[in-house]
């Protein structure tokens, strides 16, 4: 690494290398019973390089091939435009200890990830051996550094401990498929309660019940926020503000929500999925407070974004692509969602479940991100909600969309209660408790 | 490498094993409004190996392509510590051959320099930004993947190939007071610049509806009998019936395998629905897929009745039916899944026409926007949408979100048009434990069709 930032630095005004060191293992489940598992070795770096304020930009797996990786960069300098950039620069103090590696992960073996996997398959078996289970449970240790030619030099260790489960249920004429995941930077015991919800969703599942349209009051389990956190975490991006093509953009300062509302972004939570010293480019992680007390306080930026709206990073630089993507080693960081936290209300949910007289339960949905995002928009099919009536559950709503605007939707936001969990969603890993919302458009086929 | 590769075929014993080194240089360029945002040039280069050992699967994938035999010993240390039930992968002939991107008279993207590319796409989005005072941000990206690729396997294939894959699009974005909207226009090929260059004749298109969907109204949630554009048409086949075609779901589910024989009827004897890595000229056109099977073109549903589905080696073995070549994986980084190629409903006799007739209260749904599928259930989003009224195609609406069921809403095509098209520019995501095996090349089209009380999200 330092040779090639050492090579780099010759042909250009500022260099930059990330490095990344991964190794991830899996253990999948099919039909009950063990199916494979899998290894994954990931070795790769990047080369971000500056000259008379363009920007070259190249990765590569095969990290000795040093000239090759300059020219690549050289290639894409020479076709570059000038682009704004704050160039960091940070001392080793200047980063804050996060707790973000768990040396249990390091030294977990498959016949454990195997036990794991098998203790929640016994669960579903023992309860609802109708139910087809496939499932994965999964760990990785990342070794990250990041040296740049203005004197960072940091490197750390991140574990990660994933699992996912996913139920098929199949009746005369019906489908259903529960998924739940669940993913920690550190390790975790017991896993069977994501086996017994999953449990206690089939039971729930097993009567329908038919709604009419109209609107009605809805709650978001932390799994069921998916349905709003496409539109809601893009409306905070500093670029968009800055653009102009965010529904925020001319609204810091600004009550979107009740009182009770607060949203972080934030690197520093211990053993969050994307919880670390620093983001993607050497920036030190930070809590940003992006709703206090429902006012709007603060939008997410990266290097790049933050000189170009003249403000600060927010340590948010980020190397994800689309929607749908995770980490990426092959993208230049931009502004995105660290780890996203709505913070916990008062009360138990059970509480104040006791105060609803009639409204639908989201737990998942079906075209999360698929509506009109950018205008804060959602229109979703609910693939596994519930009807709360009379303190009950009454059963499963089938053909049900709802639709509306996240900014509405707040507008009208009746409680939050304290059952936070993290949550893993091809959009992102955030940690939210469940919300209900005044009057959500509800459209059925009946 | 090919003397490493039949070593570790060799000497390291399993059932089957199979190898894949792939080289992948990826050019891109994203701009944003009148500046280029990003461009990038990468280079992947990495393997795997996958071991079957007594019905067990052990998969590595790894970055230093020298330590193959190592890596292949421990995909099947880990197969060992499964097996059980043992099972018969469906027999494949072995084929070595050397594939080479058919370039036959045409402008290799590679040709075109760096730089010319990226003025290439500055006139163009400059020319949609300048077009209208409610344009706010126009984009385009750019994506040209050359890959090498060895995949090899102890039945004896060994194949070589070179592949070029090119995609991207160009949108446009408009606001008006609180009001945003896009309109998107994507391209996709597998060999020529020429294909890229067809992008320009849809720039005005692009502006016009996305300015005009800003005066659009939003739609007003409900049951509606819709037409579907053949675009948008597409992306319905693709999520109602290709994901629950994909075999390894079927072959993992006793019940579904119930539920989904063959011979069963999903809709009128007017429905026909391929699926084929076989269909010729498409993003998702290969002759073989990623275990080495030659690719195919199956009949998923032949007038109207269930009639095949979509195999690995694995599922096709389980479930003694033919393979189909449909086992493909995004990258090194996955083993290769059951995935579909090109799909698409086949010509029918209706004209747009005589589908509008009758029709007092409808929906015309255009263009794609994604889409989604969760077993029966799916959900698909339009691009633009019309109010049908009397017969007659009237106002633009909005933000048209439609959701269905497999088991009624093929049974609710009553018309199916003959103006088959296919798209260019399909990327499919399947979900792959917590990861996302995203975006897989595949095309996917239809004639116009129309379906009787559709879902629709609203207010």
């Amino acid at each position: 690494m330092e040779k090639l930032l050492e090579l780099a630095s010759k042909n250009a005004d500022w260099a930059e290398i990330f490095y990344i060191k991964k190794e991830y293992k899996s253990v999948n489940f099919k039909t009950g019973r063990v199916y494979n598992i899998e290894g994954e070795d990931e070795e790769g770096i990047t080369l971000r390089i500056r000259k008379n304020g363009k920007t070259g930009f190249t990765s590569s797996t095969s990290i000795k091939e040093r000239e090759n990786i300059l020219k690549m960069a050289t290639d894409v300098l020479s076709v570059s435009e000038k682009t704004p950039l704050r160039i960091p620069s940070y001392k080793d103090s200047d980063y804050p200890s996060v707790q973000c590696f768990d040396e249990k992960l390091l030294n977990l073996e498959e016949e454990e990830l195997i036990r794991t996997g098998e203790g929640m398959m016994e669960v579903i078996r023992k309860n609802k051996p109708s139910i087809t289970v496939t499932a994965e449970v999964g760990n990785s240790v990342s070794n990250i550094r990041l040296i740049n030619t203005s004197g960072t030099d940091k490197s750390f260790k991140r574990s990660f401990y994933s699992i996912s489960l996913c139920g098929t249920m199949v009746r005369e004429d019906e489908q259903l498929e529960i998924e739940s995941s669940f993913s920690s930077g550190s390790y975790v015991d017991d896993v069977t309660p994501l086996a017994r919800k999953m449990v206690e969703d089939v039971t729930n599942s097993e009567k329908s019940v038919t709604i009419k349209s109209g609107p009605m009051p809805v709650i978001f389990s932390p799994r069921g926020f998916k349905t709003i956190y496409p539109p809601l975490y893009m409306a905070f991006c500093g670029d968009r503000v800055g653009r102009k093509v965010s529904p925020l953009a001319d609204k810091h300062g600004e009550k979107i929500g009740p009182s009770f509302l607060t949203i972080v972004d934030d690197n520093t939570v211990p053993f969050g999925s994307l919880s670390g010293p620093m983001d993607d480019e050497g920036v030190p992680g930070e809590r940003t407070a992006l709703v206090t007390d429902g006012i709007v306080k603060a939008f997410y930026y990266d290097l790049r974004n933050a000189e170009k709206y003249n403000t600060e990073s927010t340590g948010n630089g980020i190397k994800r692509t689309g929607l749908y993507e995770g980490f990426k080693l092959t993208t230049l960081p931009s502004s995105h969602p660290s780890n996203f936290l709505v913070l916990p209300g008062d009360k138990s949910l059970e509480e104040l479940m006791k105060t609803m007289d009639r409204c639908l339960i989201v737990e998942d949905v079906l075209g999360g991100g698929q509506g009109n995002n950018m205008s804060g928009e959602f229109s979703v099919n609910v693939m596994l909600g519930f009807l709360w009536e009379k303190g009950e559950i009454r059963g499963r709503v089938k053909n049900v969309m709802i639709a509306g605007n996240v900014f509405e939707l707040f507008a009208n936001l009746l409680w939050i209660a304290s059952n936070n969990t993290w949550e893993h969603s091809f959009f992102g890993i955030y940690n939210v408790p469940s919300m209900c919302f005044g009057d959500v458009h509800i459209a059925t086929k009946d | 490498m090919k003397t490493l590769i039949e070593e570790t075929i060799r000497t390291v014993p399993a059932d089957y094993l199979e190898i894949r080194i792939e080289r992948t240089k990826q050019l891109s360029i994203n701009f944003e409004g009148k500046n280029l945002k990003s461009s990038q040039q990468v280079e992947d280069y990495g393997g795997y190996v996958r071991a079957l050992v007594d019905g067990g699967w052990g998969f590595k994938s790894f970055n230093n392509v020298e330590t193959l035999k190592e890596n292949a010993q421990i995909a099947v240390k880990n197969a060992k510590i499964l097996g059980k039930p043992k099972f018969r992968m469906c027999p494949v002939a072995k084929y070595i051959e050397k594939i080479h991107p058919d370039l036959n008279g045409k402008t290799d993207p590679r040709s075109i320099s760096f730089t010319d590319k990226v003025n290439y796409f500055r006139e163009l989005v400059k020319t949609v930004t300048e077009s209208h005072e409610r344009i706010i941000n126009a984009r385009s990206s750019y994506v040209e993947r050359e890959r090498n690729l060895i995949i090899a396997n102890s039945g004896g294939t060994y194949l070589t190939i070179e592949d070029l894959d090119v995609s991207g699009g160009i949108s446009a974005v408009a606001r008006k007071g609180d009001v945003i909207q896009s309109a998107y226009q994507s391209f996709g090929t597998k060999n020529a610049w020429e294909d890229v260059r067809r992008i320009e004749k849809h720039i005005d298109r692009i502006v016009k509806d996305s300015v005009d969907l800003t005066d659009a109204m939003a739609v007003k949630g409900g049951r509606y009998t819709v037409i579907l554009d053949p675009k948008l048409a597409g992306v319905f086949i693709h999520e109602a019936f290709g994901h629950l075609s994909e075999g390894d779901a079927v072959a993992a589910n006793p019940t579904l395998q119930e539920q989904m024989k063959f011979g069963r009827p999903f809709g009128e004897k007017h429905l026909n629905v391929c699926d084929g890595g076989a269909y010729p000229g498409c993003r998702g056109s290969y002759p073989f897929d990623d275990e080495g099977t030659p690719s195919t073109l199956t009949h998923i549903i032949k007038e109207g009745k269930l009639q095949g589905r979509l195999h690995s080696r694995e599922t096709a073995g389980k479930m003694r039916e033919a393979p189909t070549g449909n086992a493909r994986t995004v990258s090194y980084r996955f083993p290769p899944i059951c995935r579909m190629s090109n799909t698409f409903i086949d010509r029918g006799e209706s004209t747009l026409e005589d589908m509008l007739k009758g029709i007092d209260y409808g929906i015309y749904a255009c263009g794609s926007g994604s889409g989604n599928t969760s077993m029966d259930m799916f959900t698909f989003s339009a691009e633009k949408s019309f109010i049908i009224r009397n017969g007659k195609i009237e106002e633009m609406l909005r933000d048209v979100v439609l959701t269905g069921n497999i088991f009624e809403t093929l049974l609710s095509i009553d018309m199916i048009g003959s103006d088959l098209v296919l798209s260019r520019g399909g990327a499919c995501g399947r979900s792959y434990g917590q990861r996302l095996q995203y975006p897989l090349p595949v095309s996917m089209g239809s004639p116009h069709i129309r379906i009787q009380k559709v879902l629709i999200g609203g207010r």
